[in-house]
């Protein structure tokens, strides 16, 4: 008979209605054999007792639901971000929250590099909280005059560039592209805005996002940091998943070391609907319990603070022009048609609210011509969702995966000059979605924000902003609720709520190990609950 | 460096008949080694007789092109295009339904590689009426005409043309043709091939759906008066290229294509040689040719020096 090991813990928190709380889980081949207190394994013939959790508080291993592989990939650059990160080693990078703080660890990354060629870049800048003076060239040309350097923007829509690299690319004041930022006396100032104008640099400092987001660094630091918080499930939601791309997956999340189950969902846009069809059935053939395939990923607008979301009347307050869809809605009907009647459950990109009734409508012709009630088919952000299509989203069974973090982050620029006071207050509103039925799941959409459930966790819970502001208190959600929604609410999207997401006999034991009870601090602090590792199927990854 | 590698954006809403104009292109290449990059090539249709080979994302052509799918991610494509050797000689970019032809066209502004070949917008006179004025995606659509250097007019035999005309002129002053089946020539898709040479005669004037004009002799001509020229073309006049020799010494070269221009210091040739082309009945050889003159008899003019210009300046041009 196999081994099997009953964890004690301080406390066990099992999100099973029918036995909440435990100090024991007996586990037998990477799943949950039994739960309960010292006798739990008693009637399957007992096991060895393993005591290494007896300080810490166990709860299920959490649930990404909307996150990307590029964020295991940034870390091969300096970290430049106003908020203190942790990288995938678990070294601590300080936030920088002072443009000579920027240049000083620019400075000393500049120092770490091997030779004098070497290009220095350097991630998750952002002038929003660094108002006092734009980052420019000059600042990077006081770093180095010589050696190429990058700055690439938290939104990843920006970078600042010093001198050789806009040399490189041949920017100059004879340039006449749109983003390439000027100086009052026409020079580049060294700001390039969107992927037109970073292009040429990205290219000649050989910055690219699609090689960073197979290779095998990136798979194994995107499993360092899920494993960092307490997170044993996470997606990768837009993935091209080339061959060479899903070998890299396969082989490293087989290794026996990797500690987190990934599952992507492929770009439903790169190919026609048919051959999206075909890929997704050879996709699923090459499944494994730490690789799932076949969800697919659709696109509707843009993003609201990128003023490229689409947003109902009365639109933005700064009067910006309604956002850009990158599916037409009818191509959109046309999409979800066939998938749906393929089998294929879809995970469907909406920031505006006129995007998320685009979606909602083509789902509903879609659900109509093909019977199939199980599709947990999932809205991705749904910022503006209000109670009105929450309740058709019920009425269809579709799912709400929505961006809490940005409450955080983005909340109080929501208030001020995105889509105003009135739908900021409204804003990625869970307490309405749960009210009217839909399975919630919340996330971070990382690298965009970091990944953290418990933050964002915390986010839902309290409301609160950067600028600490409490943004629409009826919204909030209680924290049995939140942290519902970052196991199984997340895992009910992703149709993995029948292996994970609580911890109860038969589940695959994958828990989250945390130094506090996350139900029994004050709700303020549930950001702070310190993660201290997982234990992915069974397999223990303490920090 | 090599000459930047000429880029055409094709953009135009669903059912506009993008896959109908790029078929058309690859069957009528005439000689040029064109590498196309579209959203879907389920869709193309190539003859079995045309296709060398057919991988999983890319298919060769035995008259030289190359067919390859977007694969979502635009800049990726673009990298691979310009690493790619031999480097094709065009670059055709299928938009997807929805994209913004102008951000597409930035790319190739923006990259010293890449030279912008013109954004060419296909309109279905059929149903532009109702898309213009549909309040989702009217905007979107509109823009689409607005960034067009070329406006294509398909399925006139099934709609009102003068409807869609007037609906086009709305958002429009770039010239209008009319293309059945796709049937646009790659000469005013692409530009006349060859480097800078004049073509044989005999490739002028070949097709009915546009005139061209040219020019070849020792004469010299002024920064200001030839730039004057660039900026306040003749209408009608689509393409335009080629170099020209500079009063005082030096040259230039020169392209214009829709509604940007831009001049570059360049050897000396041995003499001016331009080439010109553009939709009949709109551009008038005969309205060129008197400006042409007028820019040549012009004196009095003082010799700009193209010391003053470092590199690729782009003119800006009276809309």
């Amino acid at each position: 008979m196999s081994e099997t090991t009953v964890y004690r813990a301080r406390k066990i928190v099992t999100l099973d209605p029918n036995r909440p709380e435990a100090t024991h889980v007996a586990v037998r081949e990477g799943r949950i054999l039994a739960v309960g207190d010292a006798d739990a394994a008693e009637q399957w013939g007992g096991g060895r007792l393993d005591e290494r959790f007896g300080d810490a508080v166990l709860l299920p291993g959490f649930v990404e639901g909307h996150a990307h592989m590029m964020a295991g990939a940034m870390w091969r650059y300096a970290y430049v971000g106003y908020h203190d990160r942790l990288d995938p080693a678990g070294a601590l990078w300080p936030g920088l929250t002072e443009i000579d703080a920027v240049i000083a660890g620019l400075k000393a990354a500049e120092q770490a590099l091997p030779d004098a060629e070497t290009p220095l870049v350097a991630w998750g800048f952002d002038p929003i909280f660094l108002p006092v003076e734009r980052l420019e060239r000059r600042h990077l040309d006081s770093v180095s005059a010589s050696r190429p350097i990058a700055v690439i923007h938290s939104n990843f829509h920006l970078m600042t560039v010093n001198s050789p690299a806009l040399e490189l690319a041949q920017y100059s004041r004879d340039t006449n592209v749109e983003g390439v930022a000027r100086r009052p006396d026409g020079e580049p100032n060294g700001e390039l805005q969107e992927m037109a104008a970073m292009f040429p640099v990205m290219r000649r400092l050989s910055i690219d996002f699609k090689q960073l987001g197979k290779h095998r660094d990136t798979i194994t630091n995107y499993g360092a940091t899920a494993r960092q918080v307490g997170v044993t499930t996470a997606t990768d939601l837009f993935a091209m998943l080339e061959q060479d791309d899903l070998d890299a997956l396969i082989a490293v999340t087989g290794r026996e070391d990797y500690p987190l189950r990934v599952v992507p969902a492929l770009n439903g846009l790169m190919h026609g609907p048919d051959q999206v069809l075909a890929r997704i059935k050879d996709l699923r053939a090459r499944s494994s319990d730490r690789l799932r395939l076949g969800a697919v990923k659709l696109m509707t607008d843009g993003s609201i603070q990128g003023y490229t979301a689409r947003v109902k009347w009365p639109g933005y307050v700064n009067g910006a022009t309604n956002g850009i869809w990158n599916t037409a809605p009818e191509q959109l009907d046309r999409l979800c048609e066939i998938l749906h009647a393929g089998g294929i459950q879809m995970h469907i990109h909406t920031n505006g609210d006129e995007a998320s009734e685009a979606a909602i409508d083509s789902l509903e012709k879609a659900t109509a011509k093909h019977p199939w009630r199980d599709h947990r088919h999932t809205l991705q952000h749904g910022q503006m969702i209000g109670p009105a299509q929450f309740q058709r989203m019920a009425a269809l069974g579709l799912c709400a995966n929505l961006f809490a973090n940005h409450i955080y982050y983005f909340g109080d620029q929501h208030a001020a000059v995105t889509i105003g006071e009135d739908r900021a207050l409204r804003m990625d509103a869970c307490r309405a979605a749960l009210d009217a039925g839909v399975p919630l799941a919340i996330h971070s959409d990382a690298p965009v924000t970091p990944m953290g459930p418990l933050f964002t966790a915390w986010c839902a819970v309290t409301r609160r902003t950067f600028s600490g502001r409490l943004l629409g208190a009826a919204q909030r959600i209680s924290v049995p609720e939140a942290l519902r929604a970052i196991t199984l609410g997340a895992a009910y999207t992703l149709k993995l709520d029948h292996e994970i997401g609580s911890i109860e006999a038969g589940k695959r034991a994958d828990f989250a190990v945390l130094g506090e009870d996350p139900t029994a601090v004050d709700p303020e602090a549930l950001r702070d609950v310190p993660v201290l590792g997982t234990v992915s199927g069974g397999r223990v990854f303490l920090s | 460096m090599s000459q930047p590698l000429p880029l055409t954006v094709v953009s135009g809403y669903l059912g506009a008949g993008k896959t109908s104009l790029i078929n058309h292109l690859l069957r009528h290449a005439g000689g040029r080694r064109i590498m196309v990059l579209v959203n879907d090539f389920g869709a193309l249709n190539i003859d079995a007789d045309l296709l060398e080979s057919a991988e999983e994302d890319t298919l060769t052509l035995s008259n030289g092109c190359v067919c390859c799918t977007l694969g979502g991610d635009l800049f990726y494509a673009l990298a691979n295009a310009l690493d790619r050797r031999p480097r094709p000689d065009y670059l055709v970019i299928e938009a997807s339904g929805v994209a913004q032809p102008a951000k597409i066209a930035m790319a190739a502004q923006a990259e010293p590689e890449l030279a912008l070949g013109g954004i060419v917008t296909l309109v279905d006179a059929a149903n532009i009426a109702t898309l213009l004025a549909d309040p989702l995606i009217g905007g979107q659509v509109a823009e689409q005409i607005e960034s067009a250097d070329l406006l294509i007019l398909t399925k006139t035999d099934i709609a009102d043309e003068t409807a869609a005309r007037a609906a086009i002129a709305e958002h429009s002053a770039s010239p209008v043709v009319v293309a059945r089946h796709g049937a646009v020539p790659a000469d005013l898709l692409l530009g006349l091939p060859g480097g800078g040479s004049l073509p044989e005669p005999a490739h002028l004037h070949h097709y009915e759906l546009y005139a061209s004009w040219s020019y070849a002799g020792r004469d010299r001509v002024t920064l200001a008066t030839f730039r004057q020229l660039l900026e306040r073309p003749p209408s009608g006049l689509y393409r335009l290229k080629g170099r020209v020799l500079l009063r005082g010494g030096g040259a230039l070269e020169a392209h214009l294509v829709g509604r940007q221009a831009s001049i570059t210091p360049c050897p000396e040739p041995e003499e001016t040689r331009l080439v010109a082309i553009g939709p009949k009945p709109l551009f008038d050889p005969g309205a060129l040719e008197t400006v042409w003159r007028h820019v040549l008899d012009k004196d009095g003019d003082a010799p700009a020096s193209p010391a003053s210009l470092s590199r690729r300046l782009v003119v800006s041009r009276l809309a």
